[in-house]
């Protein structure tokens, strides 16, 4: 007998659980999700300034880190300066060869709701969706031009960005070095981000810029991604590795933006 | 009738707000302490409490609101989580009714291990890719979560006299 209503508790759950499935897959279950989904990302807004305010909370600079601000502060002004002179040297070159040069994309302003449940992965939810012109491997971007991920899921109101260090991202790239040398970002479950496939013969030190290659579809070249920490070269292999540091904390992110294709 | 109307609607609040602390600790709490499963600790505490079987059905609602929240795809958290749920059940109801602390720890381990076992078959047949070092965040995960269930039990069985163990 209590094997019989075992058998039957299972059948039942067997098949609300297929109902479930396929019902959400045509949509159809909208109506119920939709007001949970509004509910938990209205609760999920504050998530951000809670970890804002814990960060700034264990901020507390020495002597030390306040003189290597300073000089940081200085080196940044004379980069400024060397750019704005790029900048004006550019401009002047492009006119004199009437050349037009046309941005084929544009950036949507996201919020970030929260990290995805999901522990194989180093994901983040954000508040725009397809609904906004987002769409699959759009990538996303901090501080104007800081690579951080790329869209892997997209609802109509919301989007999934998968981070450059979740294990399945993978992203085609360029170390400012002498040969420009390509290879390819991977992440390892958020523990850290790795530059692999880097051709042996070429030199690469540590503090050397990478950037986006421009070879991995949709994502442009010139994004920033990070510095190279390590590099671990072993003589046998016909690839080295470089440890990167990203450019951005991925554990503080609040404000991002989805790069799309500009609407003609 | 009403009450226990009213009753279902205080479970599904209550589930959704540990599901948003949940995702609150994953955000907030540094590594390893962000893989604390809050959602199970929640519904084992419960089980040892109350007992019911409706606990699967509020695995199943929980499961779903996982699955809204993942990128993985659908059903994969809502499969998970309310099979382990009712094997867990099924164990409750034939050896760990005795509502010691060391049964709930010993349900709150098999929990997490049958929940990331079904998980971890359900991604390798969806094609996610996986890799080792996974293991050791499930390591972390049914680690952590035991020994928060094991406390939170020791609190609450030394708070109220309802979860006094049955000598």
């Amino acid at each position: 007998m209590a094997n019989k209503s075992k058998t039957k508790t299972f059948f039942t759950i067997f098949f609300v659980i297929i109902f479930v499935i396929v019902f959400n897959h045509f949509h159809l279950l909208n109506f119920i999700e939709k007001p949970f989904i509004a509910v938990i990302d209205w609760s999920l807004k504050p998530v951000n300034n809670v970890k804002t305010y814990f960060k700034k909370s264990k901020q507390v600079l020495t002597e030390e880190d306040k003189n290597t601000l300073e000089q940081l502060k200085q080196q940044n002004q004379v980069a400024l300066t060397n750019i704005k002179l790029l900048n004006e040297e550019n401009d002047e070159l492009k006119k004199e060869l009437n050349f037009f040069l046309e941005n084929d994309y544009e950036h949507i302003g996201a919020i970030v709701l929260s990290r995805t449940i999901n522990p194989l992965g180093t994901t983040l939810m954000i508040d725009k969706g397809s609904k906004n012109g987002i769409s699959l491997d759009n990538p996303v971007v901090v501080g104007g031009g800081i690579l951080i991920g790329r869209i892997t899921k997209v609802e109509d109101d919301r989007s999934v960005v998968r981070l450059i260090n979740d294990n399945s991202s993978a992203i085609g790239a360029t170390i400012m070095n002498g040969e420009r040398s390509i290879g390819l970002v991977e992440g390892g479950y958020g523990l850290g981000v790795r530059m692999n496939y880097i051709p042996q013969n070429e030199i690469v030190t540590p503090g050397d810029t990478i950037i986006s290659s421009g070879l991995t579809a949709g994502i442009p070249r010139g994004l920033i991604i990070g510095n190279i920490e390590v590099v671990d070269k072993q003589p046998h292999e016909p690839f080295q590795q470089a440890v990167i540091t990203p450019a951005a904390d991925l554990g503080y992110i609040n404000l991002v933006a989805v790069i799309i294709p500009k609407k003609s | 009738m009403i009450k226990s109307v009213l009753k279902t609607f205080f479970y599904i609040f209550l589930i959704v707000t540990v599901f948003v602390l949940n995702l609150y600790f994953s955000y907030l709490l540094p590594y390893p302490f962000e893989n604390i499963n809050l959602v199970i600790v929640f519904l084992i505490i419960l089980l040892s409490f109350y007992g019911t079987g409706s606990i699967v059905w509020l695995a199943f609602l929980a499961g779903i609101l996982m699955d809204l929240y993942s990128e993985l795809s659908f059903g994969i958290f809502t499969i998970s989580l309310t099979i382990s749920f009712l094997l867990v059940y099924w164990l409750y109801y034939e050896f760990f009714a005795n509502k010691s602390i060391w049964a709930l720890a010993t349900m709150t381990l098999l929990e997490v291990i049958i929940f990331r076992i079904f998980y971890t078959i359900l991604i390798i047949f969806s094609n996610t890719k996986i890799k080792a070092t996974l293991f050791v965040y499930y390591g972390w995960e049914i680690l952590l979560t035991t020994s928060l269930s094991f406390l939170l039990y020791f609190i609450l069985e030394k708070t109220f006299t309802k979860f006094r163990l049955i000598k």
